[in-house]
């Protein structure tokens, strides 16, 4: 199952990073690739059946300690 | 965003089908039982204000979004702290809609199907719409809201046999306080997700009239989601609704004329496909749009993929499950929205006016 991720990612890195790099702007290109590899990642990690933490605990978390218990 | 440009109309379709989005599946105000239809009433003249509020900081900047306005006010450093907050919240949205349809598609539509399959063809479009821009959202919507208008119009009225109107009463029995909750909920969802539309209208076109934009699309889409609380009450009952995860389909599901007309469910499916599309791309394209503006970029576009694919992985790893969601968006939901909708902007509000005011005084001296 990964490795079909990671071919369609190559796939996608690929044909998008093309017109990137005749822009030859490096700080796009870096984005870019920051945030298509973050969510590679968490795609792989997601497939191999790892429990990724929910943000939505701390936000419970948060919105409890300040607005007291909410029910 | 810059050369991008839609008109008046469109800005107010765009918002009506942002405000039904979700909301029309999940129903809205759902603490206050059988007085919801009172909470949403309360939550639309609360909206109001708020509407006003968005309108009054966009028009005293003409050509910024939200982001440049922040800027401009809060300096680098606060400013960008603030920026990324926003961005969180426009994702997190994002991710949590994604996650809505994922779940109807799980529970409903599809259940024998793995749900990242239909998600992965509804995230290919998101990232194709946002390729081509809001100009060519705007026009498609002004096209679908028809479809919207009749199909919510023809199964209201072929409900009407259904209804019972003694599921309304008894009409404030436990007091007022169920009904405040119910309508702080409403409030923040679906009405106070609006925020997002300030990240987004950086550029309507040759208008200068936010508050007749976001007002109209507040009329027309707060009056559609009375309509969809008050039918789902008169139909089904305080009880039903409120243990229903989605109670609109229920209502759809016992209409029966005959045997011709049955099993209109698929028309709701239509209906909540094209209110997320637009829902979920608007949302993107706030995330896209503060980015680029966070890290300096003129272009929004060349993140589209990553976003949206980062926010299809979020939308399947944020609750564990269907009664997990309903939980956290009746109780910690609209607290957290309370946050990024009400308070962050009153600020801003206050230090756009008191700039204005400086700026004003010094121009007369």
């Amino acid at each position: 199952m990964f490795f079909l991720i990671i071919i369609l990612y190559v796939i996608v890195i690929f044909f998008e990073s093309k017109s990137l790099f005749k822009e030859k702007n490096t700080g796009k290109f870096l984005l870019y690739s920051s945030l298509i590899i973050l969510s590679m990642i968490i795609n792989i990690l997601l497939s191999l059946g790892v429990t990724l933490p929910s943000p939505s605990n701390l936000i419970k978390n948060i919105v409890i300690s300040v607005f007291g218990n909410t029910n | 965003m810059k050369n991008e440009v839609i008109s008046e109309r469109q800005g107010i379709i765009l918002v009506t089908l942002f405000l039904i989005g979700s909301s029309f599946l999940l129903g809205s105000g759902g603490q206050a039982k059988q007085d919801a239809w009172i909470s949403v009433i309360i939550a639309i003249s609360e909206a109001v204000l708020l509407f006003l509020m968005y309108s009054r900081i966009l028009s005293l900047y003409p050509g910024k979004d939200l982001f440049d306005i922040i800027q401009i006010l809060m300096g680098k450093y606060i400013g960008n702290t603030i920026i990324i907050l926003i961005i969180w919240f426009a994702f997190h949205l994002g991710a949590l809609v994604l996650r809505n349809i994922s779940e109807f598609t799980n529970v409903l539509v599809l259940p024998d199907t793995p749900v990242i399959l239909p998600m992965i063809f509804f995230t290919i479009l998101l990232i194709w719409v946002i390729k081509l821009g809001i100009e060519v959202l705007a026009r498609w919507s002004e096209f679908f809201i028809w479809i919207v208008f009749m199909i919510l119009i023809a199964v209201t009225l072929l409900s009407i046999p259904l209804m019972d109107k003694s599921n309304l009463k008894p009409i404030l029995n436990v007091g007022i306080s169920p009904v405040l909750r119910g309508s702080l909920s409403s409030f923040m969802f679906p009405f106070g997700e609006s925020v997002v539309f300030m990240m987004v209208f950086s550029n309507i076109a040759k208008v200068k009239n936010y508050k007749k934009t976001f007002l109209l699309a507040l009329l027309m889409g707060g009056g559609f989601i009375l309509i969809v609380t008050i039918r789902n009450i008169l139909v089904l009952g305080s009880d039903a609704v409120s243990r229903a995860y989605f109670p609109s389909t229920m209502v759809i599901s016992l209409i029966h004329l005959g045997n011709l007309l049955q099993r209109l469910e698929s028309t709701i499916i239509v209906e909540f496909a094209i209110c997320i599309f637009v829902k979920i791309s608007t949302c993107i394209f706030a995330v896209c749009n503060g980015l680029s503006k966070l890290f300096g970029f003129d272009d929004y576009k060349f993140i589209a993929t990553p976003v949206a694919l980062l926010m299809l992985s979020f939308s399947l790893f944020i609750f564990d499950s269907t009664m997990e969601m309903k939980s956290w968006a009746s109780d910690i939901y609209p607290y957290y929205t309370l946050i990024f909708a009400v308070i962050i902007p009153l600020v801003i509000y206050i230090m756009a006016e008191i700039r204005h005011r400086n700026l004003k005084a010094t121009s007369r001296n």
